[in-house]
């Protein structure tokens, strides 16, 4: 070598070499590799030159990824890519930079604020012309009088005409220009609409979307089917089941949650003797004391005359350490000699060995709150036929999807909608059905129809059911009067609305609420309602899996030409978007129903299927609580059919780009539009599989999060106000108003107010950093537990303060955050694949360019 | 002007802490403030960092026949404070209130918002001392409950439990069983046992002054808030 370099040559490709080797861990024959090609650049390049090196210097950015590696054979590939993209993109600008261009695009901001001013003033001119009409619309009209029955019969005329109007609209075709002009105006009158507050709005809004909705639903069946094809007419036809089942969905949505009640909690007389008695059920079967304990603790606080209200632990398991526990705190223990029809069953039995008029049932993890009798008891004074009054389940710890998907009190979670907005909705109806806990009902209706319903795996709905059917009436109080834990992983989840959706399939084939006596027709709309919720299954697998049918097997699901689709399912899904939107935006942020829908589809489309067909299979399974999710970890077997059918979409992207290749031009926009479908469901699937990766929990108590004052009284004799952020069972979270107050291991005094008493607990420190101490506190005596629960899970108010600050629904931002969260899906899937997948994958993605920040 | 007066149940209360610490509150809070020590042990000087040897008071000043208000000391500009000074003969207006009235009519109408009178614990003989507000300070423990079953209570009259340890069961029991005896009369708040009530005056401060963070001065800025809102009301 030394007879054909220079010495300093020499020395500089030795020194290349040993940097190769000994800092960047290349193996001999990569090093050897890399130093001759880096030779061979240097023989074109001016690689010492000082432009040179500053670019590749790692300071520069431009190839900082690659020299973090180690360096492989193709490494030079590596290098030339990265070169050339360089050459075309610009660095990527720091944050301070991105603000500074932001303001530079002020013309846009102020062109935002040029038009929505106005936009407003013409929707507050609308408004301010309707304003008497929708006054007389939303005003309380009393019944019955000559007045109201004259308009009676001219709403019914105007009615009749609507109707006849509707179907014109409904029905008329159109041509491709008229449809979309059709479709652009209802579009803005809806935008227009839905700026004004107060329900009529909302009404307008619902029939622009049932007009739009019908009228695409009749143009499919008129005009979209092609029965001539055996294969295209099974497609077309599942899908537009599929279709019609989502029309249907919709309109018995709108019509439950057109107008939610809102009812508010009725007085109790002032003479408590008057008070009616109430024993208060606590069914467990095999969880934990730790889980029950704070729940019977917190009944034995319930702000109720001591001698009108017993409280009762049904153990099924039949367990001595829960005899024992109910007999040191001094309630009843209740067992019996078989397990038939389990929670039913347990509570039938219940019924036969109790008195009281009432009966409060909670799970055993919902601690009740010291207010909840005092709130519900007053309607059941006011209204004789009231059978039953439900109140929310309110969850303290984040259910799996706010867990994995690390959303816990951003936005509103998933059982929000049920409890926030359409129990409220069916109350309205009279429709407001039994959940299973948090409620009370009366003995007298429970024994009129013959217990609790044990046909059915949801024994809860199936007994509301019955009471109406009865005639009697329900009620429901939207005030969180207790709070639970959530099922604590995904499996759990979804074990547990499987056992819902077989329960509500049960009882739609067994004592189906659109037939059978005693209903009104408002009822049995709900109930069905409720019932086709659970039965999305299969329709949700076939709209994952539809475009695939054109694009693998080329089969004409939609007989139509792509544009004349687009012009009819683009105001469908545009105003149905934004009408639910504006109903439900409180309670469910656009798009989300998409994920948890799809996570649960695969699951519930069988067992749905299958009660359907035979509705006495399936047994009652608990749901399990208070477990602890101790690693991080991709639940495999949860999200293999989503794998499955990321693979098939995957397929149809592959297909779709042949198609666009090599199949005819005519097809191209179908081809296209059916790519859009795909890559939408590719979104949706990535963020059902982001919820399989399951989160960490990091203590087995779960923590509940709050704001309330409180004080700390030192060793030494000095005392500090506190604020109390979160508490659980055996410790607590406080902010001092200074730091370094206490230090690890010192003994304290916590106090915390309960009404106007205040009471002490013995703690000790924990951990402190700076203000914050964790505070774990010391055992207690029963009266103390007793007290210390009272302070923290069952104050009256913590609950209800809790929805305030969640963000409201901006159906852009929620489509971003969705299409984001699908991302997720992919990185968690990728991150948790076995090596042999990753390897290789990660092999490819090493040539990928980087975009560089810019040098600061 | 508003007339608050602070007086013990029995002696060792606290009631001139607390009165240091609400003059302290108040002016904390925007407010023109006068103390007045009516307890010939005239010790509330010691909360406004007062030179003990220094006898000047108002009860001097009236036994030599100058203006009650020539020995009053201003700490800072919103709050002045006027000492008992030292008398041979015990001044018989020193308790009357009526006399204090008229003595502050005296005075310009807003030079002063609140004027507070520390009062001498109450004895049995003693005439009640009419203001517009009367706190009486007790302890929750079975002396004051004694004395205050044999009170006799006035309109303006409320009681304020002074070093509260909640993790006493004798005081949080006293504490219940006051709640329904005197729903009217009990302020709906405690002030907490804590150290630097009394590490402030060690320090000549009134509690506010010296650790406005801990539990008692909370306890104390509660009263001067609900004090402010009782007048914002009346007003």
């Amino acid at each position: 070598m030394s007879l054909w370099l220079q010495p300093g040559a020499q020395a500089q490709w030795r020194r290349h070499y040993r940097h190769l080797r000994d800092r960047r861990g290349a193996t001999p024959p990569t090093a050897v590799l890399l130093t001759l090609a880096w030779a061979v650049a240097w023989c074109f390049l001016p690689l010492e030159s000082g432009r040179w090196q500053s670019l590749l210097s790692s300071h520069s950015g431009g190839f900082t990824h690659l020299q973090r590696r180690r360096p492989g054979i193709a490494d030079p590939l590596r290098y030339g890519l990265q070169f050339l993209w360089l050459l075309l993109v610009r660095p990527r600008r720091s944050h301070a930079a991105r603000a500074s261009r932001r303001e530079r695009f002020k013309p846009l901001a102020r062109a935002r604020g040029f038009l929505y001013p106005r936009a407003n003033k013409v929707a507050q001119r609308v408004e301010r012309h309707l304003r008497p009409a929708l006054s007389t619309f939303e005003g309380d009209n009393p019944d019955g009088s000559a007045a109201t029955r004259n308009t009676r019969w001219l709403l019914i005329l105007m009615g009749g005409t609507t109707a006849i109007l509707m179907l014109l609209v409904i029905t008329q075709p159109f041509t491709l220009p008229a449809q979309a002009l059709f479709s652009v105006l209802l579009w803005i009158i809806a935008l227009i609409v839905r700026r004004l507050p107060g329900r009529f709005s909302t009404l307008i809004l619902v029939v622009l979307s049932l007009t739009v909705s019908c009228r695409y639903l009749w143009w499919r069946y008129t005009s979209t089917l092609n029965w001539d094809d055996g294969l295209d007419m099974t497609f077309g036809l599942l899908l537009l089941g599929a279709e019609t089942y989502s029309w249907l969905v919709l309109i018995l949505g709108y019509f439950q949650t057109l107008w939610p009640l809102n009812r508010k909690p009725v007085s109790l007389p002032e003479d408590t003797r008057e008070w009616p008695s109430v024993d208060l059920m606590i069914p467990t079967y095999n969880e934990s004391l730790e889980v029950v304990r704070p729940t019977v603790l917190a009944a034995l606080g319930l702000d109720w005359p001591k001698d009108k209200i017993n409280i009762y632990l049904l153990d099924d398991g039949k367990r001595a350490a829960f005899r024992d526990f109910a007999a040191d705190v001094g309630v009843g223990y209740i067992t019996r000699d078989d397990n038939n029809h389990a929670k039913a069953g347990n509570l039938n039995h219940a019924l036969t060995v109790t008195q009281g008029d009432y009966i409060a049932i909670f799970d055993c993890d919902h601690v009740p709150q010291r207010s909840f009798l005092q709130m519900t008891m007053g309607w059941f004074l006011k209204d004789p036929k009231l059978g039953l009054i439900q109140t929310p389940h309110h969850f303290f710890s984040p259910d799996p999807f706010e867990r994995n998907l690390d959303r816990f009190r951003r936005m509103p979670n998933e059982g929000t909608l049920f409890y926030g907005l359409v129990q409220d909705g069916n109350d309205l109806w009279d429709a407001a059905f039994f959940c299973g806990s948090c409620a009370v009902l009366k003995r007298r209706a429970i024994e009129a129809i013959g217990g609790f319903a044990v046909e059915t795996v949801t024994e809860d709905a199936h007994t509301s059911l019955r009471l109406h059917r009865k005639g009697f009436t329900s009620a429901y109080l939207r005030i969180p009067q207790a709070a639970g834990l959530a099922t604590e992983s995904v499996s759990a989840h979804i074990g547990q609305r499987i056992r819902w959706a077989r329960g509500m399939v049960q009882i739609f084939r067994l004592d189906n609420p659109l037939f059978g006596p005693g209903l009104r027709l408002s009822q049995r709309l709900c109930y069905v309602n409720a019932m086709l919720h659970f039965l999305a299954g299969v329709p949700r697998l076939i709209f994952l899996t539809a475009p695939l049918a054109f694009l693998l097997l080329h089969a004409y699901i939609i007989y139509a030409p792509a544009f004349l689709l687009l012009a009819f399912v683009i105001p469908h899904m545009l105003h149905s978007g934004l009408t639910n939107s504006h109903i439900q935006g409180r309670y469910r942020h656009s798009f989300w129903s998409e994920v948890y829908d799809t996570v649960l589809a695969w699951y519930i489309a069988l067992p749905t299927t299958v009660a359907l067909i035979n509705p006495r299979k399936g047994k009652f399974n608990v749901t399990a609580k208070g477990g602890l999710v101790d690693r991080q970890y991709f639940d495999w077997s949860i999200s293999r059919p989503y794998l499955l059918l990321i693979l098939l979409n995957l397929s149809g992207v592959v297909a779709a780009i042949w198609r666009l290749q090599s199949g005819p031009a005519d097809e191209i926009p179908t081809v296209l539009v059916s790519l859009v479908w795909v890559f939408y469901n590719l979104v949706i699937l990535g963020g059902a599989i982001a919820v399989a990766a399951e989160a960490r929990q990091v203590r087995r108590n779960h923590r509940v999060s709050i704001t309330l004052p409180g004080a700390v009284q030192l060793p030494g004799g000095y005392a500090y106000p506190c604020t109390l952020q979160d508490y659980a069972e055996g410790g607590l979270g406080i902010v001092l108003p200074a730091a370094g107050l206490v230090n690890v291991g010192d003994t304290l005094t916590l106090l915390l107010q309960r009404g106007h008493q205040e009471h002490a607990f013995a703690a000790r420190v924990v951990n402190a950093s700076g203000e914050r101490a964790g505070l774990e506190l010391e055992k207690m005596p029963l009266a103390k537990h007793v007290d210390y629960i009272q302070c923290t899970f069952a104050r009256a108010d913590t609950w209800s303060l809790w929805r305030d600050d969640l963000p409201a629904d901006r159906p852009m931002k929620s489509m971003i955050d969705v299409v984001c969260l699908g991302f997720e899906g992919y990185r968690r899937l990728f991150q948790h694949a076995p090596r042999v997948v990753r390897a290789p994958v990660s092999w490819l993605g090493s040539f990928i360019p980087q975009r560089p920040h810019e040098a600061s | 002007m508003i007339r608050v007066a602070v007086q013990g149940c029995r002696g060792g209360t606290g009631a001139s802490s607390i009165v240091a610490g609400l003059a302290q509150a108040l002016v904390n809070a925007g407010e023109r403030v006068l103390c007045i020590d009516l307890d010939a042990r005239n010790l509330l000087r010691l909360h406004f960092n007062h030179d003990w040897r220094d006898e000047h008071g108002w009860a001097n000043a009236v036994d030599n026949g100058q203006t009650w208000h020539a020995a009053a000391f201003a700490l800072g500009t919103h709050l002045h404070f006027l000492p008992y000074g030292h008398s041979e003969v015990a001044p018989v207006e020193a308790l009357n209130g009526d006399e204090w009235q008229q003595r502050l009519k005296e005075l310009d109408k807003d030079t002063y918002r609140w004027v507070l009178f520390d009062l001498p614990a109450a004895s049995f003989a003693q005439d009640h001392f009419s203001a517009d507000v009367t706190l009486t300070v007790v302890h929750a423990d079975p002396a004051c409950h004694v004395l205050l079953a044999r009170r006799q209570f006035h309109e303006n009259d409320y009681l304020l439990v002074n070093h509260f340890t909640p993790s006493s069961l004798l005081q949080n029991d006293l504490y219940t069983l006051w709640q329904a005896q005197y729903s009217d009369r009990l302020l709906p708040w405690t002030i907490h046992r804590d150290e630097a009530m009394f590490e402030a005056l060690a320090h000549k401060r009134s509690v506010t002054a010296y650790r406005s963070d801990c539990l008692a001065a909370q306890g104390i800025r509660n009263l001067a808030a609900w004090l402010l809102a009782r007048h914002e009301e009346a007003a």
